[in-house]
């Protein structure tokens, strides 16, 4: 299928934000490229900033200082040229629609609310076939994060971006989301960020894995992640892989300049 | 999320209004916006209102404060005495029914609904016959503002104790304890926050049950002033009682809400807009079962009261005599035609109102939620006159609206707007950020947002105070038609008391009573039936 | 020095419902409140006299006769109940809580006709003081002014209206009716023509605010319902006839002071009550206004709250009018036969 979406570039992005009484500066001089139709993960110690950096890529804030700019477009603009799909840890669902009528939303945000097709294609994409006329409180969480993940894909999207939506899943169900995610991204080739805790995680799905210092947050190492397409599971156990995972570790620790408890069970 | 993060969060949780007003000060906003509303006042009442009788200047106001500043302290401290003291013995023994139907489970259904009874009686009709048990003083207005408070503060703490987190009961049940020890240990912490928030609820009502126990008699107090003024155009004196009064409640309920938060915090702020309807149980019998017990109660009660106080029969009319009044004697189809036929009016002018007040609640809770800066100016406005008693309201509302039919609407939808919006507006700020964010991300339109997001979160609170108004609607109603219209039940009641009418009385009593508590449980079904179906399992 | 007096309903209310006796120790303080203070030789009966109306010079004999010590002198300890929108002094009396109290015929007239044990011993306002008011400029001097005019009026009086009306041959459906009580404000500003009320209540504040106006008073045209009643039980009347008559000469004792200086009546009254908020000018048009709504021809060759005989039938035949029957024996005139056993004057 061929490559699809926007590109995004971050050039000298900085954030702060008043709190309690005190500037807090979340980012200063964030630099990130991200081609069209490539997948980056965005890593970094907690507090780092990694969240306001993709709610600034969304358009749902707006920075202090520095650009962003997707093929020519502001994020604002790509935000109210409805090109942008999110999906957060919270599966931020509406309790009162079912499965099909949650996806429906991002449809009928856009104009498109008679597109029943997409939506179908969406449930079966995320594996929610007889769940169509459920509520997300009759769902489980993986269910729900699959119905986010559906939502925020089924208006084709220029650009997805994921923060930490399987962060509260278990490990089992993860791994699965994970391998789900990347059939999606492979067969539409939307540009995807993702941000994430795990490194696991970050290294099998991404090509290029960023990692973020602590506040205030830049980019403080590039990982390019060859790996070959589709990835499966037996690459969890490979050497190669490990290597992967422990470079990026490695840079995480001198971000930091202190230890992180790692997070590396995904399977 | 990055406590960063948070707040960026927070600053995005409504639509991106642009406009500048948002960046100015909420306190600099709300007294510039005080101050206009104050000089558009005076000059109104120095201009079109000049001679009317109907609008005292502000001015004019302090002046009269000032000079008669003894009487107004006087009756403003005899009043709010006599409603600390209602105050205090209704929530009493609220609290202690509440306990009671926390460790005794079985018998909450009873007492849920005695004091679901017990708040849709019509105080006006009760006042005379509390004072025929009382005799002189002030003990029929300090039961009146008892019997105002009990129901709300009850809900509240049952709400409270319900709230206890369920692990840590847990806990003590694995230490082997019983319910008396989790009852102790963490029912009763709990469930502050939720009793403080139904306090704030009872202290305006306390005030109007010691307001209306003053009608039936008694030296000095703020409802009697009112009155007097009235009937001897002294406007400025009733403006000053309503400013006056205003300040005070709205004084007791911030006094009452910041002893919450300095108890408990812990705990966020809790609405008992959120108080949840008590569960039918399903099928038939249950269901037949769980209304027949109630009711038997409500009886067994009355003639008790009857027997206790050992009313002489000319006055205690028994349910088997109200029956008979409305059924079975000669004069029965004349007494329904008069009771029905005033119920009519009332329902009429009641529902009218009612409507009104909810849906201009929640149509100004969505403008709020749409233009920050005007919910920043003007909700401290809307939170202070929610505190009210509507029967500082009411000589207000007569002198503006005169005293026709519309009197009626117009009081209770005032009655019914305030709370509701307060409550509709609440939870629509607690609508999840995550919604909004997905909203914004696809550059949803202000309806959309509306339509997807703040109504639907609204809907609980909206049912919840439209349950609670019901009652409080009907008691609005009764007031004004007693003070101002002189129509429906309310007047069928006064005209029965003043010409010793003891029959309609019981009747208009017990049918009034019968209806409030109809559409209480008629809008506490809808309310279940739209929660479940809303969110299934969700609802408690 | 007043104690109030708990009742049997009272007492055991008070235990049964255990906060009753707090609820009654507050009724204590605030029944000892405004009473005055003449030391007693001999223990006083301690007895409520229930008024019809909040604290006003409507009542300003008995606040002499409590501030001059008639009724102590009589052997009696009153409690002035003062009633109010929302009290009926007929159900205190009946219920046995205030010895006599204060009423008018028809209100009374209706208790008595649905089987309650009472009798009028007392009528202080033999003409009945309802008036249609109106301003000077726009009068009403006769019911006929009314076709065609807008009037406001409480909505219970619309039985009086209609009495009125055929008395004296006018259509009622001609008058438009709006409601308005206890407030003058709808005539002062032209949203009625005319108001059903009470002489001595709206038409004086209008004076007092400078407002000319002009009253007809319903008793000038057939209108005979007696006013300001004193009514008691007959068990009261069989059981306690002496303290009855205490009562009575107490009352007529005040009521002779008023009279006499009503001036100091309504100085008297507005000292007592400094929490109502009453206006001496005010009180003082009322207090002479009275005298004239309470003392007549009849009055002075019989004594005051004295009633004749055509009366009784006049107000017989109106109340039947009003859907009350009633007979003689409502009335009781054997009490002041004994007062007034020596004349008029006591």
């Amino acid at each position: 299928m061929a490559r699809r979406g926007a590109p995004v570039d971050v050039v000298g992005v900085g954030r702060t934000f008043a709190l309690a009484g005190d500037e807090v500066s979340a980012l200063r001089g964030l630099d990130m490229h991200v081609p069209a139709g490539g997948f980056t993960a965005l890593i970094g110690p907690s507090g780092c900033g990694k969240s306001t950096a993709l709610r600034l890529v969304a358009g749902l804030d707006t920075p202090d200082e520095g650009t962003i700019d997707s093929g020519g477009a502001s994020p604002d603009e790509m935000r109210r040229g409805q090109r942008i799909g999110v999906a957060f840890q919270d599966p931020s669902l509406l309790p009162w629609r079912t499965v099909t009528t949650n996806i429906r939303l991002a449809l009928e945000l856009v104009g498109r609310r008679h597109d029943t097709k997409a939506v179908d294609e969406l449930v079966e994409l995320v594996g929610l076939q007889g769940f169509e006329k459920a509520r997300p409180s009759q769902l489980s969480g993986g269910m729900r994060q699959r119905v986010a993940i559906a939502r925020s894909l089924v208006t084709n999207p220029d650009l997805l971006l994921l923060d930490e939506p399987f962060g509260a899943l278990d490990a089992l169900t993860r791994q699965q989301l994970n391998d789900e995610l990347q059939r999606i991204w492979s067969a539409r080739g939307t540009t995807t960020i993702l941000v994430t805790h795990s490194i696991p995680e970050a290294v099998y799905v991404a090509d290029e894995v960023l990692v973020m210092s602590p506040r205030p947050g830049r980019i403080v190492a590039r990982h390019t992640i060859g790996f070959e397409r589709p990835r499966t599971r037996e690459l969890l156990l490979t050497d190669r892989f490990h290597a992967e995972v422990e470079a990026v570790s490695a840079s995480l620790h001198r971000s930091e300049g202190q230890v992180v408890q790692l997070d590396t069970d995904p399977g | 999320m990055s406590p960063a993060a948070d707040t960026a969060a927070t600053a995005t949780a409504r639509p991106a209004g642009g406009s500048r007003l948002d960046r100015v000060p909420p306190r600099l906003l709300s007294s510039a916006v005080g101050i206009a509303v104050l000089l558009l006042w005076e000059l109104l009442a120095r201009t079109v209102y000049a001679g009317s009788y109907r609008l005292s200047p502000p001015t004019a106001v302090v002046v009269e404060f000032f000079e008669f500043r003894g009487l107004y302290l006087r009756n403003l401290w005899h009043s709010t005495k006599t409603a600390a003291w209602g105050f205090l013995w209704g929530n009493l023994a609220a609290m202690a029914l509440a306990v009671t139907a926390t460790l005794v489970p079985w018998l909450r259904r009873s007492i849920g609904a005695v004091v679901l009874t017990v708040f849709c009686l019509p105080f006006i009709a009760i006042a005379p016959i509390l004072r025929l048990i009382t005799g002189p003083g002030n003990a029929t207005p300090i039961a009146l503002s008892a019997l105002a408070v009990v129901f709300t503060t009850y809900v509240a703490a049952l709400l409270g104790f319900d709230l206890a987190p369920g692990s840590a009961l847990d806990v003590i049940r694995s230490y082997g304890r019983g319910r008396l020890t989790a009852f102790r240990n963490v029912r009763v912490r709990a469930s502050v926050p939720a009793l403080f928030a139904g306090l704030q609820i009872a202290a305006p009502a306390a005030f109007l049950g010691a307001v209306v126990g003053e009608f039936t008699g008694a030296h000095r107090g703020l409802g009697i002033l009112t009155v007097r003024a009235l009937g001897a155009l002294q406007t400025d004196r009733i403006w000053v009682i309503a400013v006056m009064s205003t300040i005070v409640a709205t004084g007791g309920y911030l006094a009452i809400g910041a002893l919450g938060r300095y108890l408990c915090p812990w705990s966020p702020a809790l609405d008992v807009g959120a108080v949840p309807v008590p569960r039918i149980e399903p099928g038939l019998l249950n269901r037949l079962a769980g209304l027949a017990a109630p009711i038997a109660v409500v009886f067994v009660f009355w003639y008790a009261f009857l027997w206790v106080f050992g009313i002489e029969p000319f006055f205690a009319k028994t349910p088997v005599d109200v029956w008979a009044e409305l059924f079975s004697v000669s004069e029965a189809p004349e007494t329904r035609s008069i009771i029905f036929g005033a119920l009519g009016t009332t329902m009429w002018t009641t529902s009218l109102g009612y409507v009104v007040g909810l849906v201009g609640a929640l149509a100004s809770a969505l403008v709020f939620i749409l233009v920050p800066w005007l919910e920043r100016a003007l909700m401290p406005i809307a939170v202070a006159l929610r505190s009210i008693p509507i029967i500082v309201t009411t000589p207000v509302i007569i002198l503006f609206v005169g005293r026709g039919l519309l009197t009626t609407t117009a009081i209770v939808a005032v009655m019914s707007f305030f709370p509701t919006l307060v409550n509709c507006y609440t939870a629509m700020t607690r609508t999840p950020e995550g919604i909004l964010d997905v909203l914004k991300s696809y550059d949803a339109t202000s309806a959309a947002s509306v339509r997807n997001a703040y109504l639907p979160t609204s809907v609980p609170a909206l049912l919840a105070s439209a349950r609670i108004a019901v009652p409080t609607s009907l008691l609005g109603a009764t007031v004004a038609e007693w003070l101002a219209t002189g129509d429906g039940i309310g007047a069928v009641m006064v005209t029965a008391f003043t010409r010793n009418d003891f029959k309609i009385l019981w009747v208009s009593v017990a049918v009034l009573t019968i209806v409030a508590v109809i559409g209480y449980w008629l809008v506490a079904a809808f309310e279940l039936r739209t929660l479940e179906r809303m969110a299934p399992g969700t609802s408690r | 020095m007043t104690t109030n007096q708990f009742s049997r309903r009272t007492f055991l209310g008070g235990t049964a419902a255990g906060a009753g006796l707090l609820l009654g120790g507050s009724t204590l303080i605030t029944a000892c409140s405004g009473s005055s203070e003449p030391p007693p030789a001999a223990p006083l009966t301690p007895v409520n006299f229930h008024l019809s109306w909040f604290d006003s010079v409507q009542f300003g004999g008995s606040y002499l006769a409590d501030a001059n010590g008639h009724y102590a002198a009589q052997g009696l300890d009153v409690t002035l109940v003062p009633g109010g929108p929302g009290v009926s002094p007929d159900t205190s009396v009946i219920a046995g809580q205030s010895i006599m109290g204060i009423s008018a015929a028809n209100f009374a007239g209706q208790a008595k006709a649905d089987g309650a044990p009472i009798k009028v011993v007392g009528v202080a306002m033999q003409r009945n003081p309802f008036v249609i008011a109106s301003l000077t400029s726009n009068p009403i001097n006769e019911p006929k002014d009314l076709e065609g005019r807008r009037l406001g009026m409480a909505f219970n009086n619309q039985l009086d209206l209609e009495l009125l009306s055929s008395l004296n041959g006018v259509d009622v459906d001609a008058i438009e009716v709006i409601q308005a009580d206890y407030d003058p404000a709808p005539l002062v500003t032209g949203e009625v023509d005319s108001l059903l009320c009470w002489l001595v209540d709206l038409p004086v504040a209008m004076t007092v605010a400078g407002i000319d106006n002009t009253t007809m008073l319903f008793a000038d045209f057939g209108y005979a319902v007696h006013s300001q009643t004193y009514i008691v039980t007959e068990d009261t009347l069989a059981n306690r006839r002496d303290d009855v008559l205490a009562l009575l000469r107490g009352e007529i004792l005040g009521w002779q002071d008023h009279r006499a200086d009503p001036d100091t009546s309504a100085q008297v009254t507005v000292d007592r009550f400094p929490d109502a908020g009453m206006d001496l000018e005010t009180e003082t048009i009322k207090a002479h206004e009275f005298v004239k709504l309470m003392f007549s021809d009849v009055t002075d060759a019989s004594g005051f709250l004295w009633w004749t005989d055509q009366s009784v039938a006049d107000n017989i035949r109106v109340l039947k009018a009003l859907g009350v029957n009633v007979t003689e024996d409502f009335w009781d005139r054997s009490l002041l036969e004994e007062i007034y056993a020596d004349g008029p004057v006591i």
